[in-house]
């Protein structure tokens, strides 16, 4: 049993009381468990004795008892599948003459585990094929991006004025509510709108207030756009005259835009 | 015009140059290859087909073609037949490098459990839950919704059996997951060795 003793005692999580918690994902189910075990014994899988699998099943799962381990239903009743083929295999036969005829594993079984390993291996298979595909990087910027990129040129701080009083116009438009103070900060904007960045390459100018923007919030976002601007960790593009306001990370060339 | 987004290829006409169909195949390869730099998706073959009226083995034979030029010149950039489409994609050798100045991330690998689930699925589709309970020996339903939430499995229907239950096949996202082209690309079950009867692992 020692090799199974391993994989218990290697077995991540240990709660304070010093028991550890075994995950049944050491073994990935009764089949795997079964295989292990028919394994371990060095037998063909054809040969192996149902009586001799059945009680070194048992003896796991009273081991995964010991160790506090919730036993999962599907252990159970794969140990409950082998006692019946156990018990089966006890009944006198009218054809075997042979009395020491030592029953084997029903083939169905042997039928199922043998199918069980070789999706196990397919699957080991995919992993290595997703070793290989995850390595390949494609393009993710947006198409829609590249087309339009090129009706942006720079833009004037009178056309940033000018977006920032359409903001300003929205606001007038709203209900009148009750007043809370909220102190926004210049330095939280800034880093609002480069957690903005981080996710995309160009945003548009309005994005970057909440949907019901209060005065405040409006004015330190503002301030904090300058901010950024200044700094030239974002640039400001606009669509010809009185298109909407691009922000574009700086990082980002121009030629990343576009091509 | 046409464009491309998400993949599906949308139409707004028929043709481009109707009568220009004997273009000389440089300047189809050129006009190929620059859809496919600028493209996102996998770009399927009948997009070329429909947007250029491009004879379907003509454009193949040009695919192939630069298949193999990007393949021989093995650079940074290859170009990939994937997902019943072709796509440039970086060379693998630059993985690391890449992951690391450009902060490109590594997509999550799927955990044991969902990858038999996934084999199971690929190869028995369409399969119905129960199905794949009894290969595993365990139930599988959480690991199915969990795929279902990757997009790398769907539901396909419904099979003729008491109950009706639903029935699981892959999707295209699963092809580009495993960079496989089709699902004939799958690794023949067959092929797979280390199943056999004597314990040489």
């Amino acid at each position: 049993m020692s090799d199974i003793e391993d994989k218990i005692e290697t077995a991540p999580g240990k709660n304070s009381e010093n028991s550890p918690i075994l995950h049944i994902d050491n073994f990935d189910g009764p089949l795997d468990l079964l295989w292990d075990l028919i394994k371990k014994a060095k037998i063909d899988i054809t040969e192996i004795t149902i009586s001799h699998i059945t009680e070194q099943y048992l003896e796991y799962l009273k081991i995964m008892e010991k160790l506090n381990v919730r036993v999962a239903t599907d252990f159970i009743r794969m140990a409950s599948e082998l006692l019946f083929y156990k018990s089966c295999a006890l009944l006198p036969a009218g054809q075997i003459e042979d009395e020491y005829f030592i029953p084997p594993l029903p083939p169905e079984l042997v039928q199922k585990l043998l199918e069980f390993k070789m999706f196990q291996n397919a699957s080991r298979r995919l992993m290595e094929e997703y070793e290989t595909s995850s390595s390949r990087y494609a393009r993710e910027n947006r198409l829609d991006d590249i087309i339009e990129i090129d009706d942006f040129g720079e833009v004037s701080l009178f056309d940033l004025l000018k977006a920032f009083a359409g903001v300003i116009e929205s606001q007038k438009a709203m209900d009148e509510e009750e007043i809370v103070f909220d102190e926004i900060l210049v330095s939280d904007r800034i880093e609002y709108i480069k957690s903005i960045m981080m996710k995309r390459d160009v945003i548009h100018f309005p994005e970057i207030f909440s949907t019901k923007p209060s005065r405040m919030e409006i004015v330190v976002t503002f301030m904090a756009l300058l901010e950024l601007a200044r700094t030239k960790i974002v640039r400001l593009l606009q669509h010809k005259m009185f298109g909407t306001i691009r922000i574009v990370r700086n990082s980002v060339t121009n030629n990343d835009i576009i091509s | 015009m046409a464009t491309i987004k998400d993949g599906i290829v949308e139409m707004n006409n028929q043709e481009i140059e109707p009568d220009d169909s004997r273009k000389d195949d440089e300047s189809i390869k050129g006009l190929l290859e620059a859809v496919l730099f600028l493209s996102n998706e996998p770009v399927p073959l009948s997009f070329f087909v429909n947007s250029f009226s491009i004879d379907p083995t003509q454009a193949k034979i040009i695919l192939d073609s630069l298949v193999d030029e990007y393949g021989d010149r093995d650079g940074g950039v290859i170009l990939q037949e994937v997902a019943k489409g072709y796509q440039f994609v970086t060379n693998t050798r630059y993985a690391e490098q890449l992951r690391r100045v450009i902060g490109v991330r590594k997509r999550e690998a799927l955990s044991k459990g969902m990858l038999e689930t996934l084999a199971i699925i690929a190869y028995k589709q369409p399969i119905v839950l129960a199905e794949i309970d009894e290969l595993r020996g365990v139930s599988s339903r959480m690991m199915v919704v969990k795929l279902m939430d990757r997009n790398l499995v769907k539901p396909m229907g419904r099979k003729e059996v008491p109950g009706r239950p639903l029935s699981y096949g892959t999707t295209n996202e699963f092809l580009r997951y495993f960079g496989l082209n089709k699902l004939s690309d799958l690794p023949k079950l067959s092929e797979i060795k280390e199943f056999s009867l004597n314990w040489d692992e």
